[in-house]
Order: structure tokens, then C-alpha cells, then sequence
């Protein structure tokens, strides 16, 4: 009787330290990320091309996005880096990011945008975009942007264009 | 024959660079268009030509973002028609029909026209990405002031009403103090 209580004591801290854990890794691939941390991945390639995805909780094309986001992580683990910037509130982090998220078995890092202002984070990244989401921006491997796509493409587009930066 | 040629030449550049980008504030103007509104009535631009300024506002029925500032674009169609500002609403997104649009802008309050932008033709020449996306043109057809209607979605949040002060600055007949902002929102949804 003892030892049956002791077990499922020990199964249920067992489980309760299982779920925080998850609930933490989920919780720390959502960083903030401003100009300054932008800037130094973009131009920290490392001889592989980065792949930008701009996305939101609220655009429908954006969450339609993400498996392909996650298929071409899986083809192109070694040889590309992929990141994702949310534009929600930083303050929506665990009540709308984490819970999509969820859904998903994320295998890049995915930031929310901490940029002062909106406009700033739009105009680092093309002048050309006026902020309609999806927008995914393509840099090289020598950190120079290639593409700029705007709006929701399916995973053979955006496999097209990295295999383009890799037979460079 | 050579003046010719220069003007020539210079007309072809000048199109061409005004093709590339549509400005606001540096003499970029636009045609004269033709579409229906929800109910299938005809509306060109031209109609408005004796409004003090227009208000062309690219909006949409299923976009949060836009649906965002649904009473917001209500109460400056609703302060500023009386000061002769023409609003127009213009729906190019391929998925939301006349009837859609219809009934969006009577749940909501739009009291002005939203016009139907089939192939997305108007969008196209304007060169416009995202819901909401404002171009303010003057009687002739000048674009005054391209971007934003504030600066967040969440109204609690704002910290510049930028709409607004352009509509106010032309009323005053003063410079317009920022002609071109960004905000996020959906892209248009184009055929």
C-alpha cells in the first residue's frame, strides 16, 4: 500500500517536471529580438543563407505557412538557417504564440519582434514592403538579401529559391 | 530635331521611373478609374474631383488587422465627410464578393463606398500590398499622403494618428508633416 502510494507520488512529480520542462523549451525559443540581434544573424551566416519568415497569429496564409517553414528546416537542417519573427504583441507570447506553436514540433528559432516600432523593423528588412504578412526575405550566404516574397508561397517555392543560393 | 528627341526621351523617363514607384508628396499622380460598389453602381474617381481631398482606403472582410479599425475608418468617414473629404473603400481581394462586402460594411458601421476591385486592376496600379493601406489624393489626383491609418492596432496604444493629420494639415492647407508610413496587416489577397 506504501509503496503503491510512493510510486504514483513518483510518476505524478516524474510528469509534472515533464510538462514544465516542455512548457519552458517552448517558452525560451520565443526571444525578443531588435535591430541589433537582427542585424548580427543576418550577417553572421557562416557560409549558409538565412531564411526570414515574418508572420503573425492573427494572418490565416501565415499559420497556412508554417509546416512548409518546418519541412524545409528538415531538408535543409546543415546547410541553411531558418528563423521566424512574430509581429504580435510581445505581451501575447503565452496566450496566442506558444498555444499555435504547440501544435507544431518547431525545429528553428522563432523570435517576436522588439524593434521601437513597427515601421523600423519593415524598412530594415526591404523599403520596398509596406507590412503585408506572410513576407519571407532570403539572404545569401554572404548575408545579402536575394529575395523578398511577399505574401504565402508553398514549400517547392521557397525550396527553389534556397536551392538557388546553394548551387551559387 | 534634337530638343525633340531630349523631350522625348525625357518624357520616357519620367514615365517609366513614375511606373517604378508611386510617392507621395513628389508629384506622383494617378488615372482616373472606374468600378462598382457592392450594389453594382458605377464610381470613378473623377466623381470626387470636387472634394477637398480622397480618402482611397484598400480594406477587407476577413482581414483582423483591417477589421481592426473598422469604427475607426467609421468615425474619420464620419468627421471628415462633413468637412467635403471624399471617402472611398476599395476591395480587391479575390475570395470576398460584392455580397460579402456588403454585408461586412453594413455590420460595421462603413457608411461610405466600397468599391469592388475585380483582378485586382486598381490594386495593381497603385501598387498597393496590404489591408488596411490609405492613399489620400488630392482633386487632381495627386497622392498626398500613402500608408497607415495610425500607428497600432491596439487603439489604446496609439501614439500617432497619421490619417488624421494629413487630413488636417490639408485642410489647413499646410504640408503634410509625414507623407509615407508602414504598418503590418494582411498582404491583398490578388488573383
Amino acid at each position: 500500500m506504501h509503496n503503491k502510494k510512493s510510486l504514483t507520488l513518483l510518476i505524478i512529480t516524474v510528469l509534472f517536471f515533464a510538462v514544465t520542462n516542455l512548457y519552458a523549451q517552448q517558452q525560451s525559443v520565443i526571444k525578443p529580438i531588435d535591430k541589433s540581434e537582427l542585424e548580427k544573424i543576418i550577417q553572421q551566416r557562416e557560409g549558409k543563407p538565412l531564411f526570414v519568415n515574418l508572420w503573425a497569429t492573427w494572418c490565416v496564409p501565415c499559420r497556412e505557412e508554417f509546416p512548409a517553414l518546418i519541412k524545409l528546416k528538415k531538408k535543409y537542417a546543415e546547410q541553411t538557417d531558418i528563423i521566424a519573427i512574430s509581429v504580435d504583441y510581445p505581451d501575447e507570447i503565452e496566450s496566442k504564440i506558444i498555444p499555435f506553436l504547440s501544435s507544431f514540433k518547431i525545429n528553428f528559432p522563432v523570435y517576436v519582434n522588439s524593434f521601437e516600432k513597427q515601421e523600423d523593423l519593415i524598412n530594415f528588412l526591404n523599403e520596398s514592403w509596406f507590412g503585408s504578412l506572410p513576407a519571407t526575405f532570403i539572404y545569401d550566404e554572404k548575408g545579402k538579401q536575394q529575395f523578398f516574397i511577399n505574401g504565402k508561397e508553398e514549400y517547392e517555392f521557397f525550396a527553389d529559391k534556397i536551392e538557388t543560393l546553394l548551387k551559387r | 530635331m534634337k530638343n525633340t528627341l531630349r523631350s522625348t526621351l525625357l518624357a520616357l523617363l519620367l514615365t517609366v521611373s513614375s511606373a517604378l514607384n508611386i510617392n507621395a508628396g513628389n508629384g506622383d499622380k494617378v488615372e482616373n478609374f472606374v468600378l462598382k460598389d457592392y450594389n453594382g453602381t458605377e464610381h470613378s474617381l473623377s466623381d470626387y474631383k470636387d472634394s477637398k481631398a480622397i480618402v482611397l482606403l484598400f480594406v477587407a472582410t476577413q482581414c483582423p488587422v483591417s477589421n481592426a479599425y473598422n469604427s475607426r475608418m467609421a468615425a474619420l468617414h464620419e468627421k471628415y465627410s462633413e468637412k467635403e473629404i471624399a471617402f472611398i473603400g476599395i476591395n480587391s481581394n479575390k475570395q470576398e464578393d460584392a455580397e460579402e462586402v456588403k454585408n461586412h460594411a453594413e455590420e460595421n458601421g462603413l457608411n461610405f463606398p466600397i468599391l469592388k476591385d475585380p483582378n485586382n486592376i486598381i490594386a495593381d496600379k497603385f501598387k498597393a500590398q496590404v489591408t488596411p493601406e490609405i492613399f489620400v489624393l488630392s482633386p487632381e489626383f495627386e497622392i498626398l499622403y500613402h500608408g497607415r491609418i495610425d500607428d497600432s492596432q491596439r487603439e489604446t496604444e496609439i501614439t500617432s494618428k497619421d490619417l488624421e493629420k494629413a487630413l488636417e494639415a490639408i485642410l489647413d492647407g499646410e504640408e503634410i508633416p509625414v507623407k509615407t508610413t508602414k504598418a503590418f496587416g494582411c498582404t491583398i489577397k490578388r488573383v
